[in-house]
């Protein structure tokens, strides 16, 4: 993709953040200019904000740190990829931590005012009639990230250099908002904030050939499936009086199946069994049964869409 | 609790909701078994082999 026009440049300030349309087909580039700059990223599918880009949804199906190869996912019952993650020349982007916000510098560091993704994700969302409330979990592009031993997260320094860049291609058309991260008293940029630079371009034909196949399923709901699909306008939460609970599959009706071992299964089945279900032989044997079934058929680890397997 | 025990075996009483007997259900009609009780027992067998192997996530 080196020789094209782009079809919109920007320079992406410190402090600041830029919303873009970005079509379906179209590729967002967002490029180091100076090296060792965290992006946060927001996303809203561009025809109804209610559908966003998912973290949690994200780092279910591609782990902590999706790189080149991966999606940006929207979140249940959408459950969309919206983003395909095309190019990706230093692999180190974070769906674990949230956006910092100026409660962080107050708290932290005693500040009254300071730059912080979600004031500036807010203020750049602004451009399209979104609210403060409406900035969702940040996809932190550059920003590299561990898991301790003991649980915790932490941010690194980063070795991105001036020319690495992340390319998203947009499968549905979306609202992209990228923005400088603004921790500058913080190691997520190296303790220094340095400008961004974006362009877009149009996907060649190949490059839309070469996008793996994600599954279309009928869980993947939109608001014509919802039994309530008005946007509350207002903002008090109040009972609605004719509500009447229509939970899925409920009640979860049971069968007892008797399963006769012998002598050389019961062995077998106590020989393998897991301590947690004690001396519950039926939650044991329900253990093995359904682990037994994942090993062989479960085709979506981690309960998520396998990309390339349906 | 434990279920029955005799000198030939043991009887367990499997509880099933439905959402789990239909993925049972559905995975019998795929062929792997004859019937759901054959099904429970090809997958202990099985179990027991990959659980030897240490191929099983905890």
């Amino acid at each position: 993709m080196s020789a094209r026009e782009p079809i919109f440049e920007w320079e992406l300030q410190p402090g600041t953040g830029k919303a873009i349309e970005l079509r379906a087909g179209q590729i967002l580039r967002i490029e180091q200019v100076g090296g060792g700059q965290c992006v946060d990223f927001n996303a809203f599918n561009l025809h109804d904000y209610k559908e966003f880009m998912h973290c949690g949804r994200t780092r279910t199906v591609h782990g902590f740190n999706p790189t080149k190869g991966t999606f940006m996912w929207s979140q249940p019952p959408r459950e969309r990829a919206l983003l395909y993650i095309m190019e990706d020349t230093y692999g180190r982007n974070d769906v674990l931590f949230p956006r910092c916000s100026s409660y962080v510098y107050e708290a932290a560091y005693g500040f009254d005012a300071h730059t912080n993704c979600h004031d500036i994700q807010a203020e750049a969302q602004r451009e399209y009639g979104l609210t403060p409330d409406d900035v969702h979990d940040s996809f932190n592009l550059f920003m590299c990230t561990e898991v301790t031993l003991d649980g915790r997260a932490t941010i690194t320094r980063q070795a991105s250099k001036a020319g690495d860049h992340v390319d998203l291609l947009a499968l549905a058309d979306v609202l992209a908002i990228p923005n400088v991260c603004g921790a500058d008293v913080m190691r997520t940029s190296n303790f220094g904030l340095k400008p961004i630079k974006l362009q877009v371009f149009e996907a060649t034909e190949a490059e839309l050939a070469a996008v793996p196949k994600t599954p279309i399923l009928r869980s993947q709901r939109t608001p014509k499936d919802f039994r309530n699909p008005v946007i509350k306008a207002d903002r008090a939460l109040t009972r609605d009086p004719a509500y009447v609970p229509e939970f899925t599959n409920v009640p979860l009706e049971t069968e007892t199946l008797e399963i006769e071992l012998t002598p050389e299964e019961a062995a077998l089945f106590d020989s393998v069994r897991l301590p947690v279900h004690g001396d519950d032989d039926g939650a044991a044997l329900r253990d093995v049964l359904f682990s037994w079934w994942e090993s062989r058929f479960l085709a979506a680890s981690s309960g998520a869409p396998a990309i390339g397997d349906r | 609790m434990a279920d029955d025990t005799t000198a030939t075996g043991r009887t367990v009483r499997l509880v099933l909701n439905r959402q789990q007997l239909e993925l049972v259900d559905r995975t019998v009609a795929r062929g792997v078994a004859q019937d759901r009780t054959a099904l429970v027992h090809l997958a202990l067998a099985e179990y027991a082999v990959l659980a030897a192997a240490g191929g099983l996530p905890r």
